[in-house]
């Protein structure tokens, strides 16, 4: 039997399909307007990519901040619930866990069958958050996806001070106005992240294995300075993004196989 | 969890008959007082941890700006549910005013309802005029400028009741002598400030029977307390705030007392009926801190999952010394001294009490604009999870501007912990 898990995220939607043993197919879209579509648009995605119809899944468990709004879900499980469940599927060794997504940002503490056991998460400002780095791209007209490389290349880490999404933007104007490289504004932006998610990580108590998830796992001018600040290197799976969808995923395959 | 609730700022569920009897309770006090004002006699606005005997024995009846910012954060204008809480309402007069959103609910609420200019427009008719304000010094340090601020806006006296802060971390617990002269020579001195602006004189009898009323009101309060250790929770938090009223502002009257008395049968009732909140208790919850007034629904959030909220630290009396037969300042001097205000006292007994009531799990209101509960709350999340094991999550807030309130946040935090503590009860039965 087919199982599956959606993530409706703050900025993007996933989905990910399971058979018996492992991953079929899975979808990332962006988030829209309205959770219902996306997360029918989700669904229809791994069913395309799969070749199977919409009544294959026997189970679908869904998660995220648009959890509620999944029509054909069986389930409701939240996305610390499923990020444990996730990670520990991927890296069974995994003890803590730092989730960073678009609007929030976790750090769980996890036991060895992948039930979450502390939790930590962000308050409700956006800074150290997926969406802050999102508007810093956009005002330094970096693409995202280049922006943690260029972090990489700065000769210093200009110190930013604000941690208001907002007042940030006010810092980054004046040094830009004053001539500092955009690589060095990156790796202030990126340091100031890492200075407010290793706050989390401290709070839930860091224990090895270590692993990132969620859409900034794939950022490495982040994922290299929390890892300098943590002093653990830090696991990644290919697709960090994946791994709430497929620990609901999980949690589906556990729901079909105890009947 | 396998279904999906809502958490909406709504009023919660009470089960005890009393509790739900309790908005009667504090209508017919606000009634009173303003039958009490209409007479010409003197109306006095004070705050918690101020010795309520005082006002009573010298003919005063007690408003609480505090405990009126919490029935703002629950009431609409004129009952319209489109309409914002009146605590909203007030406490962005207070902003617009300049007052940083960053302050405590309270004081914004309070500021705004005073400077909208009319008293009258305001849930339960608002609170007669004050003819005097008393603060105190303890606890609470915003009170101090809070209070001096709003008798300057309402051109009143105001007497402070500088009572020592007592950091003794269990050593020490009896005051010292030199402390209780000088916090007697305090009270000596509200009493003179007193009869200044009423005329009314300090009749030393008339206090002591106050006395009796609340050593009578706190024994009953801590025989409650003692039955809602049992298993299942027989009286849980909505319950034990929406009952605390009475013994935290009536204090020192024949109507508290009797108040309490009607609760502890009811909740005796239920003990000896091996009756819960809920059937099929499965975990229990502690609240740490001030609820959150414009939402005590969440203290029924967990019930269908079979978790209850059985013990709130907040509010609740503690022991006092034996009476020692001295005059009655000396002895309320004594009394007030004996309750310690250090973080460790405060730890030690949430960790007995956690023990006590069979607590599996911690909600911390973090109150981020209130000092005096936000700052133990980190340490209180520290203890717990070292000392007993007992998780918790915390909830940031304010007291009473649901502005603040993040609904989609708070329910993932709170499911999230469900799912925690359920896991946590399945890994014990395994290892069992």
């Amino acid at each position: 039997m087919f199982v599956a898990g959606i993530d409706i995220g703050s900025a993007a939607t996933k989905a990910v399909l399971l058979n018996q043993t492992e991953i079929v197919a899975s979808h990332i879209i962006e988030t829209g307007p309205r959770s219902r579509a996306t997360a029918e648009e989700a669904m229809k995605g791994i069913l395309e990519k799969s070749g199977l119809n919409s009544g294959d899944p026997g189970y679908i468990v869904a998660t995220g901040y648009g959890r509620i709004n999944v029509p054909s879900a069986n389930e409701i499980i939240t996305e610390i619930a499923c990020h444990a469940k996730g990670v520990n599927a991927v890296f069974p060794k995994a003890r803590t866990i730092l989730d960073m997504g678009g609007q929030d940002c976790k750090a769980i503490r996890i036991d060895h069958k992948g039930r979450h056991v502390a939790f930590v998460m962000n308050d409700k400002c956006a800074a150290g958050t997926g969406r802050f780095l999102d508007i810093m791209a956009q005002m330094l007209k970096v693409p995202l996806s280049e922006i943690g490389p260029l972090s990489m290349e700065a000769r210093e880490d200009i110190k930013i001070s604000s941690v208001c999404g907002v007042f940030a933007r006010s810092e980054v104007a004046r040094h830009l106005r004053r001539g500092v490289s955009k690589a060095d504004i990156l790796g202030g932006l990126h340091a100031s992240v890492a200075d407010r998610v290793y706050g989390i990580l401290k709070r839930v108590g860091i224990e090895e294995d270590f692993v990132i998830s969620g859409g900034i796992g794939k950022n490495i001018g982040v994922v290299r300075r929390v890892e300098a600040k943590v002093g653990l290197p830090a696991y990644i799976s290919d697709e960090p993004q994946l791994i709430g969808a497929l620990g609901a995923a999980c949690f589906a395959r556990e729901r079909v196989s105890q009947g | 969890m396998s279904q999906e609730k809502e958490v909406k700022t709504k009023g919660s569920k009470k089960s005890l008959q009393t509790a739900r009897n309790t908005f009667k309770f504090i209508v017919e006090d606000y009634l009173q007082g303003h039958a009490h004002k209409q007479e010409g006699k003197p109306v006095v606005w004070s705050c918690a941890l101020a010795e309520k005997e005082l006002f009573y024995a010298m003919g005063l009846h007690p408003y609480y700006p505090e405990n009126y910012a919490a029935v703002c954060a629950t009431q609409r204008k004129n009952r319209d549910p489109s309409a914002e809480k009146e605590a909203v309402r007030f406490a962005k007069i207070a902003e617009q005013a300049g007052y940083s959103a960053d302050l405590c609910g309270y004081q914004r609420v309070a500021t705004g309802y005073i400077m909208n200019d009319d008293l009258t427009d305001a849930p339960l008719g608002g609170m007669p005029a004050p003819d005097l304000m008393v603060t105190t010094s303890s606890v609470c340090d915003v009170r101090l400028k809070w209070f001096e601020d709003m008798a300057q806006r309402l051109n009143v006296p105001l007497f402070t009741l500088d009572r020592p802060e007592r950091v003794f971390n269990d050593i020490r617990r009896h005051p010292m002598p030199h402390e209780v002269k000088y916090y007697k020579s305090i009270l000596e001195d509200y009493m003179s400030f007193v009869t200044d602006v009423t005329g009314i004189r300090y009749d030393e009898d008339r206090l002591r029977e106050c006395m009796e009323w609340s050593y009578k009101t706190n024994e009953v309060r801590l025989e409650i307390l003692d039955l809602r250790k049992a298993v299942p929770s027989p009286m849980g938090c909505a319950d034990g705030f929406a009952t605390m009223y009475p013994g935290m502002y009536c204090s020192g009257t024949e109507k508290a007392y009797n108040y309490y008395k009607e609760l502890r049968d009811e909740v005796k009732a239920k003990v000896l009926a091996g009756e819960g909140i809920i059937q099929n208790e499965k975990f229990r919850l502690m609240w740490y801190g001030i609820p959150l007034w414009f939402n005590m629904g969440i203290f029924n959030y967990f019930e269908d999952i079979g978790g209850v909220f059985a013990y709130e630290p907040a509010y609740n009396p503690s022991p006092w010394p034996q009476s020692t037969g001295d005059d009655p300042l000396t002895e309320l001097a004594i009394r007030s001294l004996y309750t310690g205000t250090s973080m460790s006292s405060g730890m030690s007994s949430i960790l007995e009490q956690c023990r006590e009531y069979h607590i599996n799990g911690a909600v911390l209101a973090f109150l981020l604009t209130c000092r005096p509960v936000y700052l133990p709350a980190l340490e209180t999340k520290r203890i717990l999870e070292k000392e007993l094991g007992i998780p918790s999550v915390m909830i940031e807030c304010d007291l009473v501007d649901e502005r603040s309130y993040s609904e989609a946040q708070v329910k993932t935090r709170m499911d999230a912990f469900a799912e925690q503590i359920l896991g946590q009860l399945e890994a014990k039965k395994e290892v069992a």
